[in-house]
C-alpha cells in the first residue's frame, strides 16, 4: 500500500476515520486505498456487474464521507462501510426492479443445476484449457445463483461465505434475530450447493 | 437403528456455519458432526459448495478509484452548495413578494400563484421545495407591522 504523509500502514481504521473526521483528506485516501478491492468484490456479489459494483464501491466511499461525523465506533469500521455498501446496494437493485417496470424479472432457473454438457462432466481436468472453461462456467453459475437469490439471502451468503462475517455481525447486517439470519444463510448455501452439484461431482 | 449421534441432529442451519469453516461454538456440534455420518457428509458437501462458491477476483483499481471517489465527494459538495444559494435566494424571493402583497390579510396560494412570473423570472420555480412550508402566511397587522 502506498503511504501517505503521516499514515502508517498500520494506522488501524478507527484512526484513520478519526484522523478524517478532523480534516485529514489523506487519513481517509488510505481508507479507500485499504478497502476498495473488498468492497468491489461484496459489491460484485450483490449486483454482478463489475462496472456496477466499482461504481457502487465508489458512491459507497463518498457517502461514508460525508457520515464521518456519525460514525460512533459501534461497530467495526470495515462493517460500517459494508452496511453504506449494502444499503446503496439494495437501493440501486430497487431502482432496476422500477426501471423494468415494478416487478422483478427473476433469471430462468431453468439451466441452474444441470449437468454440464457431455464431454465437460465426464473430463478429469485433464488439461488446463478445460479446467479454465470449467472455471467460468462454475463462475457463471454462482453468479447466476446469487442473482436469483432473494436480498437477504444473498447477502447472508456473501457476507459469510466471502467476508467472512459471524453469525452475530450477520443478524445485525440484515436487521433480523441470528436465528433468522441462520436460516437465510441455510437457504442460500443450499441452493448454491444443489446448483453446483454437478461440478462438485466432476471434482470427485 | 439410529445411533444416538445420529438421533441429536443439530439443525441444518447450524451445519451450514461449520461448513463455512467455523469451529462450533458448542462442542457437543462438533463432535456429533464427527461422529455422525449424515451430519458430516451434509457439511462436506455444503463446504465443497462454497469453497466452489468462493468470491471473483478483483484486481485492485488502483489510485483511479481514489480519484474517482474525491471527484464524486467534489461534485456532491459542490450540488450542495449550489442547493443552499438557490434555497437562499428563494427565501428573499418569497420575503420581497410577501412585503408587495396587500397588507392586513391572509395570503394564501392563490397569491402566491399570482406571483408565479415573478418566481419564474428569478428561476426559482425549479426549487420550490424551500417554499413548502409557505401554505398560509399570514401579515402583521399592527400599526408598526
Amino acid at each position: 500500500m502506498r503511504l501517505l504523509p503521516g499514515i502508517e500502514e498500520s494506522t488501524d481504521d478507527a484512526t484513520l476515520i478519526d484522523m478524517a473526521r478532523r480534516g485529514n483528506t489523506a487519513a481517509f485516501d488510505a481508507l479507500v486505498t485499504r478497502h476498495r478491492t473488498r468492497l468491489i468484490r461484496l459489491a460484485c456479489g450483490m449486483v454482478a456487474d463489475q462496472e456496477d459494483a466499482v461504481e457502487l464501491a465508489q458512491e459507497a466511499f463518498m457517502k461514508a464521507y460525508g457520515s464521518l461525523g456519525r460514525f460512533r465506533g459501534d461497530c467495526a469500521p470495515r462493517t460500517w462501510l459494508d452496511r453504506i455498501l449494502v444499503n446503496l446496494c439494495v437501493d440501486w437493485q430497487r431502482r432496476q426492479r422500477l426501471r423494468r417496470g415494478l416487478f422483478v424479472v427473476r433469471r430462468r432457473d431453468d439451466d441452474l443445476g444441470q449437468p454440464p454438457e457431455e464431454g465437460i462432466a465426464e473430463s478429469s481436468w485433464l488439461s488446463d484449457p478445460q479446467r479454465v472453461a470449467e472455471s467460468a462456467r462454475i463462475r457463471s453459475v454462482v453468479r447466476r445463483v446469487l442473482a436469483s437469490l432473494p436480498a437477504k439471502q444473498r447477502l447472508a451468503f456473501v457476507l459469510r461465505h466471502w467476508e467472512g462475517y459471524d453469525t452475530a455481525q450477520l443478524a445485525e447486517a440484515l436487521g433480523c434475530a441470528e436465528g433468522t439470519a441462520k436460516v437465510h444463510l441455510h437457504r442460500a448455501t443450499e441452493r448454491m450447493r444443489s446448483a453446483l452439484a454437478p461440478f462438485v461431482a466432476s471434482e470427485e | 437403528m439410529e445411533s444416538s449421534a445420529h438421533r441429536a441432529c443439530p439443525a441444518k442451519e447450524d451445519l451450514v456455519l461449520v461448513a463455512g469453516g467455523d469451529a462450533p461454538r458448542d462442542a457437543s456440534l462438533a463432535a456429533h458432526v464427527a461422529g455422525c455420518p449424515s451430519c458430516a457428509a451434509e457439511v462436506e458437501g455444503l463446504r465443497r459448495a462454497v469453497a466452489l462458491a468462493r468470491p471473483p477476483e478483483v484486481t485492485d483499481p488502483g489510485d483511479a478509484f481514489n480519484r474517482a471517489v474525491w471527484r464524486r465527494i467534489a461534485r456532491k459538495r459542490s450540488r450542495h452548495r449550489a442547493g443552499i444559494a438557490v434555497a437562499s435566494v428563494a427565501a428573499v424571493a418569497a420575503a420581497a413578494v410577501l412585503v408587495w402583497l396587500p397588507r392586513g390579510r391572509a395570503v394564501s396560494e392563490i397569491d402566491i400563484a399570482d406571483h408565479l412570473d415573478l418566481y419564474q423570472h428569478l428561476d426559482i420555480i425549479e426549487h420550490l421545495d424551500a417554499l413548502e412550508g409557505l401554505d398560509l402566511v399570514f401579515i402583521d397587522e399592527t400599526p408598526d407591522g
